[in-house]
């Protein structure tokens, strides 16, 4: 089968004149994850933006090659099809219960899932008992893991994680280490920042460095 | 796309059902702007049932605009937003089932709590059905206009002013079409055409305004 892959060529992103970074070039392809780094402020969170397409790059261009079908696209609507994006925020509202904030979420992403399915995999990362209770009455780490829950749910081959282990226990770091390294190794290609230091077994992990211009 | 239209209206409906006192807010503020006019202008019937297609329909403007705040400010907030325009799905359909569920869930109460109202200023109750015919086809348009104004004004601290002045210009046709109607069944006249124009106006904001909320919203985004 052949391998998507994740071009990215002599990016520069940032507000308006000021390029928070320039130049960058790389090229992921499935089966690679890609740690993003940088100090605060050097555009870690910009630059999954620009992947994901929420933001236009100053220059240079982001392209995907889907593994369904042949030919280089840079149509971010492509890639979007075939995208899973935890961002800095959780996408969870305060009054919905994380079944229904997980059943939304995956719709939008064009993917239905059974809601035996969410429960199950809420029980798996420790949330059982909290899965129809208000997602704004849980604590910043809980909320965090039922917004991760949804990488266990998608099929989409490419991730991209804006610190996912931000309020996570040491437990819950290492199932979301498993399951990024799983991710990988099944082909799919991962992106993410992160300050703690995340251990992914097994699988080539490159580096991204952003440096200030 | 269909699938992610119902579930967002779902969703929203969810929502507004769970936070219905929010809902019952904006309800008061309708009912109580209505009701405390007469004691303004003192209670003379003749002057009321004149001022009245002004008054409702006024009434009607300012809860739209304070309601309207509120429609795409907590997905801003919580990243569900992000989620939106994310999605492989066309964001104006998301937009078009965002608005559909806030007007089910504000205009279509103002709709229905409008006979009452009416009849308390000295409206004849001949006029009602034509005045509930103006606002079902004046408030979706309120709507979707003015979504396209909080999605504009989203990343701004103290947008409520700025929606205010971007908005209260785009709804002055729905204002003198509605008001006509209504001032028109009031008379006895008829008032079809009024009424025409208010649908010709709800079927160019269907038509137009998701496309626009969703370019807005992608500005707001970046």
């Amino acid at each position: 089968m052949k391998r998507p892959r994740l071009g990215i060529r002599n990016l520069s992103c940032g507000r308006g004149e000021n390029a928070l970074f320039q130049g960058l070039d790389i090229s992921l392809v499935g089966g690679e994850a890609a740690r993003v780094l940088g100090e605060n402020g050097a555009g870690k969170t910009t630059l999954l933006r620009t992947l994901g397409g929420l933001q236009a790059p100053l220059t240079g261009e982001v392209v995907w090659e889907s593994a369904r079908d042949t030919g280089a696209v840079d149509d971010p609507v492509l890639l979007q099809d075939e995208l899973c994006f935890v961002g800095h925020d959780n996408a969870l509202n305060a009054a919905l219960t994380p079944v229904e904030n997980l059943d939304v979420l995956m719709r939008l992403c064009g993917r239905r899932v059974a809601p035996g399915r969410i429960r199950d995999t809420l029980a798996e990362l420790g949330l059982k008992r909290l899965a129809h209770r208000p997602s704004g009455r849980l604590s910043a780490g809980q909320k965090r893991r039922v917004s991760l829950a949804r990488l266990w749910l998608t099929d989409a081959p490419l991730w991209l994680l804006d610190e996912p282990a931000s309020a996570l226990d040491v437990d819950s770091r290492a199932l979301l280490c498993a399951r990024i390294a799983a991710h990988v190794a099944a082909g799919g290609i991962a992106v993410f920042t992160t300050h703690e230091a995340l251990t992914l077994a097994d699988v080539p992990v490159r580096s991204i460095e952003l440096l200030p211009c | 796309m269909l699938s992610v239209f119902w579930a967002v209206l779902r969703r929203d409906l969810l929502l507004a059902f769970r936070q219905r006192g929010v809902l019952v807010h904006h309800l008061l503020f309708f009912v109580l702007v209505v009701a405390l006019f007469p004691l303004g202008t003192g209670a003379s019937p003749s002057i009321l049932v004149t001022v009245s297609p002004a008054l409702i329909w006024m009434s009607v403007l300012l809860a739209a605009l304070l309601s309207l705040q509120r429609l795409f400010k907590p997905d801003y907030e919580d990243g569900t937003l992000e989620q939106y325009v994310l999605s492989p799905e066309p964001l104006a359909v998301i937009a078009l089932a965002k608005v559909l569920a806030y007007w089910l869930a504000s205009g279509l109460i103002f709709v229905l709590a409008s006979p009452l109202l009416v009849l308390l200023l000295g409206v004849p109750v001949g006029a009602v059905p034509v005045i509930m015919a103006s606002l079902l086809l004046g408030t979706p348009t309120l709507g979707l206009v003015g979504a396209i104004g909080t999605a504009l004004t989203l990343s701004l601290p103290r947008a409520g002013l700025l929606l205010s002045l971007l908005i209260f210009p785009l709804y002055v046709p729905v204002l003198i079409f509605g008001a006509g109607a209504m001032r028109a069944a009031i008379e006895g006249l008829p008032a079809a055409g009024a009424l025409y124009l208010l649908a010709a106006l709800l079927m160019l904001g269907i038509s137009t305004a998701p496309f626009a909320i969703a370019a807005a919203l992608k500005i707001s985004m970046e």
